[in-house]
């Protein structure tokens, strides 16, 4: 007896397309908590990111048929949805830096207190890095680093060559260790 | 050798560096472990889908019935479903059934209509969700468009045109 397979994206997305709504939450509820936390990490803010999810799934359900398999996968056509909405978000909002996304301050461990205090020290240093990147390193750097996504595919995401992806990770990257070794002397 | 004087060595320093980025880096990612986007969420969009759905329904709804009112003015025969051919010498059509534009929910209901045949890539196949085979991407087939009176498409359905000779039917 055959073992039931998991469906892919792909096919999720096509029952999706039929008005399978189990399917459309079978798809939510696999990409939303990546597509969440890549907002959250690229704006720093909790409400920023629970609206741009928001948004990339309702362009999701609204435009099922854009999706062009040939492209690239679902979840890099997912990020760009993303990537878009958070640039939309951050030119209403302005480039300040957020106080705090919430998460940090649950790292605090009676076990170790110090270690746990200079850990999230070292956490709150690097958010604030990362969120006073320009958008073009700081998206890179966000994909590729923090949701492991291949170069092919953050390119795929972010409309640009592979190549540009590489030369932006270096150049942010750089930009983050400069910033880093002032924050934490 | 002292930690300064390891650093002091060319490219240390930057290998030290890259290794306490990628330590920082994966404490954050770690700290944002399991964090989602609130459950109220899911209902939310669930609620959307449904909406999104009924609409679908209606559209489609509304569409079949302006498909059919076009056939009836301009008087087009039922799809072929296979039947015999009449005649041994004559080509025999083989139709799909019609398939609506993307965006025929934006415009208005038709009155009137014409039906026009035309020839397109065989690739177009692949545009409106029916199969293509590979090898036979390349060249042209026939296609049948309903226009509505404002010139623009409504619906599209693709011809197959077969041919028989005498003996076949024996």
């Amino acid at each position: 007896m055959s073992e039931p397979t998991t469906p892919t994206d792909s096919e999720l997305l096509q029952r999706m397309s039929a008005g399978d709504e189990e399917a459309f939450a079978a798809l939510y509820r696999r990409r939303q908590g990546g597509i969440y936390r890549f907002a959250l990490q690229m704006s720093g803010s909790p409400a920023i990111a629970e609206e741009v999810t928001q948004e990339v799934f309702v362009t999701l359900i609204r435009n099922t048929r854009q999706y062009d398999p040939s492209r690239g996968s679902v979840s890099a056509y997912l990020y760009g949805i993303a990537r878009n909405q958070v640039l939309k978000y951050s030119g209403r909002n302005g480039s300040s830096v957020p106080l705090e996304d919430g998460a940090a301050a649950g790292l605090a461990s009676a076990e170790n207190p110090l270690g746990a205090m200079a850990r999230q020290e070292t956490v709150e240093a690097v958010r604030r890095a990362v969120l006073s990147l320009p958008a073009a390193y700081r998206e890179v750097v966000v994909l590729c680093d923090l949701h492991e996504v291949s170069y092919a595919e953050a390119a795929q995401a972010l409309g640009c060559a592979v190549g540009t992806v590489r030369s932006r990770l270096h150049r942010g990257r750089a930009l983050l260790v400069e910033k880093l070794a002032r924050c934490l002397v | 050798m002292t930690g300064e004087e390891f650093c002091a060595q060319p490219g240390q320093e930057d290998k030290e560096a890259a290794r306490e980025l990628a330590w920082a880096l994966g404490a954050w990612k770690a700290s944002l472990e399991g964090v989602e986007a609130p459950a109220a969420l899911e209902i939310r969009l669930r609620a959307a889908f449904r909406r999104r759905r009924r609409k679908n329904y209606l559209w489609a709804g509304a569409l079949a019935a302006s498909v059919l009112l076009a056939m009836a003015i301009l008087g087009v025969p039922a799809p072929d479903r296979g039947s015999p051919a009449v005649s041994s010498q004559r080509p025999r059509e083989i139709v799909t059934e019609f398939i609506p534009m993307d965006y025929l929910q934006r415009l208005s209901p038709i009155e009137s209509a014409r039906l026009v045949r035309v020839r397109l890539p065989r690739s177009a196949l692949a545009s409106f969700g029916l199969p293509l085979v590979e090898d036979r991407r390349a060249g042209r087939i026939d296609a049948e468009v309903i226009l509505g009176e404002d010139g623009v498409a409504r619906a599209v359905r693709f011809v197959k045109i077969y041919r028989f000779d005498e003996e076949r039917k024996r």
